[in-house]
């Protein structure tokens, strides 16, 4: 700290900025993951040193330009802010801590296990479910470590905590203002106002009703809007609070339907960008989740299966039941299935075919998934034939302007069949019919 | 007095697969019956409002203008010919499409694969041989 100059252990984000020194002690911040894990374990050094990288690959992710970390010391690291306001940039670290906090939890659950811990120290330590037991961890449960006592925690940190949980409420369905301001700290450019909200009626045709209705949100800003980089995070989380109002308020109008958020692939996968959206998920009540299910959008066609089950155990539990927007030509259908994907969908307006070649693509992707034990979907269908192909395929789940144009509010479950497809033909044929029985 | 000349029936096959399509000729040609055929319900359309068919054998899963919008439209422009309405088997797995084909104004349903003798027997139904 004594000197401006970067040391081997310095990152620099994108550009350095030189400070005074009086100034940098303004600007430093300090994030110990000593203080977020109480190691109580004889290998606690061990658990540290993994953290240490996951923390480290996280924070040098969520810097901007002119913004470094510094770490001389394991599980240790000053983060700099020169633009930043001393109360602002302690907020920003608040949230990155938590963030740190939640990645390393989530990468390894023998750090939660340790949080439990700490929160009840007589109690034994449960063994962690057996879905995310890997096979070294399951010796670190058994009670040969006696746990020494928990240090303290620095007020700081205890601080810093409990700053980062307040933020995490306040994303979880405070003011949106406030929520603006805490997420354009944490590098997210939207809030939710900014979004136009659309709900697509999707036919289910076995049942012969539409019961769901999938959200898209469309930036005010045109230009935002057509840019590329419009899914991120904040737009998912937007989704998730727009769902929660609108089966708010099915529910008060005694007509709940289920309402399907699409969920960006890159904000599961970006441990930077995912503590928000599984907070937003896990801070809704059960009989939200009960009415939620997540598309989660592109994932990418050779993705690992580990890979892919590591993805569904962030929505598992936190929503009705979850379903993946893939291609045509993903190759490994069964993952989804083994992963506990409830069904794969295709977008119909990804493929500018002739229907010609189209129809029989779709069909073939649905037998593909069928013999895997998964539902279809197909999203944006235009035109009838592609209904009727659809429901011949076996498509369980269709929407799209040729079912019924978007919606600005969910309508609940409604009665839907080919009559209200066909409703304009059908009534020139009923007129034709009694013309021809009055002149007989 | 003689007969006036007995025309041969008129029989329009609609189905967008080659295959199944070029299989229906074979069959209802074994009729002595005159065989137009036609792609999509474009095409159908087309053909029925410039010509006089007796029977229009039409599959329901079709590009452009599917069997059942096809129909329907047949059936608004009181086109008079009789419709077979053909669908099911491999791709087709729902037999709500027959139904509705029914309602939208076909004369009979038969379900895919198809059996020639129940295709022709279909045809003798109408009344067309």
């Amino acid at each position: 700290m004594s000197s401006n100059k970067p040391t081997k252990s310095e990152t620099v984000a994108a550009q350095k900025t030189p400070a005074p020194a009086s100034r940098v002690a303004d600007v430093m911040h300090t994030i110990k993951l000593q203080d977020m894990i109480v190691h109580k374990y004889s290998e606690g050094d061990a658990l540290i040193r993994k953290a240490h990288k996951v923390a480290y690959d996280l924070i040098l992710q969520d810097l901007r330009p002119g913004e470094y970390v510094r770490t001389k010391k394991l599980g240790v690291f000053q983060v700099f802010f020169p633009s930043l306001t001393p109360e602002a940039g302690q907020l920003r670290c608040a949230v990155m801590a938590d963030q740190i906090f939640r990645a390393i939890k989530a990468i390894n659950p023998t750090y939660q296990e340790i949080a439990a811990a700490d929160e009840a120290p007589q109690v034994p330590h449960p063994a962690p479910p057996q879905s995310r037991q890997a096979p070294n961890q399951a010796v670190r449960a058994k009670p040969r470590v006696s746990p020494r006592v928990a240090a303290p925690l620095d007020p700081h940190a205890e601080d810093m905590r409990r700053q980062a949980s307040e933020a995490v409420k306040l994303m979880a369905g405070g003011s949106h203002m406030k929520l603006e301001e805490l997420l354009a700290q944490a590098g997210q450019r939207f809030s939710p106002d900014q979004f136009d909200a659309a709900y697509h009626p999707m036919w289910m045709q076995a049942k012969g009703h539409v019961n769901a209705y999938r959200l898209t949100l469309r930036h005010r800003d045109a230009q935002l809007a057509l840019n590329g980089d419009l899914p991120n995070s904040m737009a998912d989380v937007a989704g998730i609070l727009r769902a929660k109002k609108a089966v708010e308020t099915l529910q008060g109008d005694g007509t709940p339907a289920i309402i399907v958020v699409p969920i960006q692939f890159a904000t599961l996968e970006t441990v930077r960008l995912r503590p928000a959206l599984i907070e937003a998920l896990a801070s809704c009540s059960d009989l939200f989740s009960k009415y939620l299910v997540c598309d989660l959008m592109m994932p990418p066609g050779e993705i690992s299966r580990f890979r892919l089950r590591e993805f569904a155990r962030y929505l598992l539990g936190r929503c009705r039941t979850f379903c993946a927007r893939v291609t045509l030509d993903t190759p490994d259908l069964e993952a989804f299935a083994e992963a506990g994907f409830h069904a794969v969908g295709i977008d119909w307006m990804a493929y500018p075919w002739p229907e010609r070649l189209l129809l029989p693509a779709l069909e073939a992707f649905a037998e593909r998934a069928s013999a895997c034990g998964l539902n279809t979907y197909l999203h944006r269908v235009q035109t009838r034939s592609g209904i009727i192909a659809a429901v011949g395929s076996g498509y369980s789940y269709i929407d799209g302007p040729a079912i019924h144009a978007p919606l600005r509010a969910p309508m609940g479950v409604r009665p839907y069949g080919f009559g209200h497809i066909y409703r304009n033909m059908l009534t020139p044929l009923a007129a034709a019919s009694e013309g021809a029985a009055a002149v007989k | 007095m003689m007969d006036p000349p007995k025309t041969k029936p008129h029989v329009l096959i609609v189905d967008d697969d080659d295959m199944v399509r070029e299989t229906l000729v074979d069959i209802v040609s074994n009729l002595g019956v005159t065989v137009t055929q036609a792609r999509n319900g474009v095409e159908c359309l087309n053909l029925a409002l410039s010509h006089k068919f007796d029977v229009i054998i039409m599959d329901i899963i079709m590009p452009e203008k599917e069997g059942l919008e096809t129909i329907a439209a047949l059936r608004a422009r009181a086109v008079p010919a009789k419709i077979i309405a053909i669908s099911g088997g491999g791709r087709t797995k729902n037999q709500d499409l027959l139904l509705w084909a029914r309602r939208l104004g076909a004369d009979l349903t038969v379900q895919k694969p198809i059996d020639p003798e129940v295709l022709v027997e279909s045809i003798r139904q109408l009344g067309v041989v």
